[in-house]
């Protein structure tokens, strides 16, 4: 699967009426197998970038496609239903729903996407939470699980879907070193046995070394970090040389 | 859909206040509605057992015919005033007659009307096959003035058996011992319950109550009102005519007649089941404005659960809900409260209906029979259903419109 973005860009108003643009992008491609990683600074447009590819923000220009899908010309009903099948997104907060178990929170995407029978959703949430090492833990609430439980429990419900891509927003935040050393195996691991395309938004400097594709963003524009010190190459020519070495 | 029933569940179990108050609001409104309709039947029922299950005429003096009927089968009111004995005797002489039974009432027994009658009374059946409707339990039937026989339900609510004595007082309502007639009953038989409203008066001859009114003449008004000064009068007469034709005779006669009037009771208590539909009709509208505060209650409630869940609900759409899908989940919610309602209102309902009926009955000895209604049922059901689709229309309507963006990613 290849995801591309041509030409986004993302504006908006301010209070004070001025425009004022988030993210400009000329032109990104992604394949299924790429792991990169985002970095940028608060501020610098990752989320706006991660919501324009989950199909949540409309850019003000510019075309994202899967393969030969449009996003942004598929009407809402349609572009929902994308996103349940073809998007995971382990959000900076977790964002699980406090009413649920932690096994009815994976099923939730699954419920969406209708990819699979029904009858498959316990098992195959169960069986994620168990290689997630939360077997145990399935009908606990978010409430009664720690920050690090709880975001394997997010990572769980981004993946039960086999998503082709994974969004993961600063997944290892909230959590100690050997927490996002485990968190980051496993989401690894998890997106190579898909073949899925994952983007990792992270301030973390230790997870520089885990990617072999690491981009900045800053002020809304792409670059490659791992291009000559200082002379940081336009990201579409990197993936243009890896897709040719590929 | 099972899914999203699950996740409604969840969530109402999440917030049980927030759920189980609408619910039960909704309940109580559903629950008046169904004491109303239940309690109207069981009192139409019971009336229509009470009042008629002789197939007598009554007659009596010329007046309110409904009053007639409701104080001579039913021992509710006051008498209409009184007729001549001789209607009476007349009466037994008639060969369209096949029993007449004279009724003459004005006094009580701590609130027990004391009946005035002679043994055709007893001999009054349910049809003409039937055994009689009134047995003696205990004792025997009264043979000489001031001799009594108590019904079974006054038996046991005053405590008097065989043996004991007693003093009537004038009236109908419970007196003060300054009331008292001088004259002193005593009991010689007790009746078996005949699931009827004579179960709580007393029986004597009609000579004693005559007697115990001529001593009393001159303070006594409402019975010793007979046109010529006399005592001897009576409040009604039971006749039950030997066939159709012939009653219809009779009552054609007594039409005509200026000194008293014949009554169906059936045709007189469908006048009163009209009045009885109107008080319906009264309390359903209440039934219908305390729906209108529920609804109002189940919309207030799940407009400010949708407000406080705007986050989970774009939880649910970054991961693929559909506006539809968050639309309907509301929507379900609302109903699954209102149904939940339905199902409370109906269990408070009935069971408010029988205990009410059950003070009712123990009270005036009318039965009233609290049955399942199933003609109510498609209202009981559809009317919640109605309303949580209305009450959830506009939080429903919020949850679709929730901006995902501005909700998870506030800055």
């Amino acid at each position: 699967m290849i995801l591309r973005l041509d030409g986004v860009s993302h504006t908006y108003r301010t209070p004070s009426g001025d425009a004022r643009t988030v993210l400009q992008i000329d032109e990104w491609t992604l394949a299924s197998g790429d792991h990169v990683l985002l970095r940028g600074v608060s501020g610098s447009g990752k989320t706006t970038l991660f919501n324009i590819i989950a199909g949540l923000l409309r850019p003000t220009q510019g075309v994202v496609a899967c393969d030969q899908t449009v996003l942004y010309n598929l009407p809402e009903a349609q572009r929902d239903r994308f996103r349940a099948r073809m998007i995971g997104y382990v959000f900076q907060n977790h964002y699980l729903l406090p009413q649920l178990t932690a096994l009815e929170n994976v099923v939730m995407p699954m419920a969406f996407a209708r990819k699979d029978a029904p009858k498959t959703w316990s098992d195959t949430a169960l069986s994620l939470l168990d290689r997630l090492g939360l077997r145990e833990f399935a009908a606990y609430r978010p409430s009664q699980l720690s920050t690090g439980q709880r975001l394997r429990v997010a990572v769980a419900r981004a993946l039960a879907v086999r998503p082709p891509v994974l969004l993961a927003d600063e997944p290892t935040a909230a959590l100690d070193p050997e927490s996002a050393v485990v968190v980051m195996d496993l989401l690894q691991r998890l997106c190579r046995e898909n073949d899925a395309i994952l983007i990792v938004a992270s301030h973390d400097p230790a997870l520089s070394d885990r990617f072999g594709h690491v981009v900045n963003l800053r002020a809304g524009k792409l670059s490659n970090e791992h291009a000559q010190a200082g002379q940081a190459l336009p990201v579409q020519a990197v993936f243009s040389v890896e897709s040719q070495i590929q | 859909m099972m899914y999203d029933l699950g996740i409604s569940l969840r969530t109402l179990r999440a917030h049980p206040l927030q759920s189980l108050i609408p619910a039960l609001i909704v309940g109580l409104a559903v629950a008046l509605s169904v004491a109303v309709f239940a309690l109207g039947d069981g009192v139409r029922q019971g009336i229509i057992r009470a009042s008629d299950p002789f197939g007598v005429l009554v007659v009596g003096p010329k007046g309110d015919a409904q009053q007639l009927v409701l104080n001579s089968l039913l021992l509710q009111g006051l008498p209409v005033g009184t007729i001549p004995v001789e209607i009476f005797d007349v009466l037994r002489a008639d060969p369209r007659v096949r029993l007449v039974v004279p009724i003459a009432t004005g006094d009580n027994l701590s609130g027990a009307p004391i009946i005035g009658t002679d043994a055709s009374f007893f001999e009054l059946r349910t049809n003409i096959n039937a055994p009689p409707a009134f047995q003696i339990a205990q004792g025997a039937l009264f043979t000489e003035d001031f001799q009594a026989v108590l019904g079974s339900l006054a038996s046991n609510q005053l405590g008097l058996q065989v043996g004991d004595t007693f003093r009537g007082a004038h009236g109908l309502g419970a007196s003060l011992a300054s009331d008292l007639h001088e004259n002193v009953y005593t009991i010689v038989g007790v009746l078996a319950p005949s699931n009827t409203p004579f179960d709580r008066a007393v029986f004597t001859t009609i000579a004693s109550i005559w007697e115990v009114h001529a001593e009393g003449m001159a303070e006594t008004a409402a019975f010793a009102a007979g046109a010529e000064g006399s005592v001897e009068n009576l409040t009604s007469i039971l006749v039950s005519p030997v066939g159709f034709v012939e009653q219809n005779q009779l009552w054609q006669e007594f039409y005509m007649a200026t000194d008293a009037q014949a009554a169906f009771p059936g045709q007189e208590l469908a006048g009163l089941f009209d009045l009885l539909s109107q008080g319906e009709r009264i309390l359903s509208i209440v039934g219908y404005l305390v729906l209108s505060i529920a609804a109002l209650t189940v919309f207030l409630s799940m407009y400010n659960v949708t407000i406080s869940r705007q986050q989970e609900i774009a939880i649910m759409r970054s991961l693929g809900g559909s506006r539809a899908s968050v639309f309907r989940m509301i929507i379900t919610e609302t109903l699954i409260i209102t149904l939940l309602g339905a199902v409370i209102g109906r269990v408070i309902g009935y069971a408010a209906a029988v205990i009410i009926a059950s003070v009712f009955s123990g009270s005036s000895a009318i039965p009233v029979p609290i049955r399942f209604l199933p003609s109510l049922e498609p209202l009981l059901w559809l009317l919640p259903v109605v309303v949580g689709v209305v009450a959830g229309l506009i939080p429903a309507i919020n949850a679709y419109q929730v901006d995902v963006v501005e909700r998870l990613f506030p800055t």
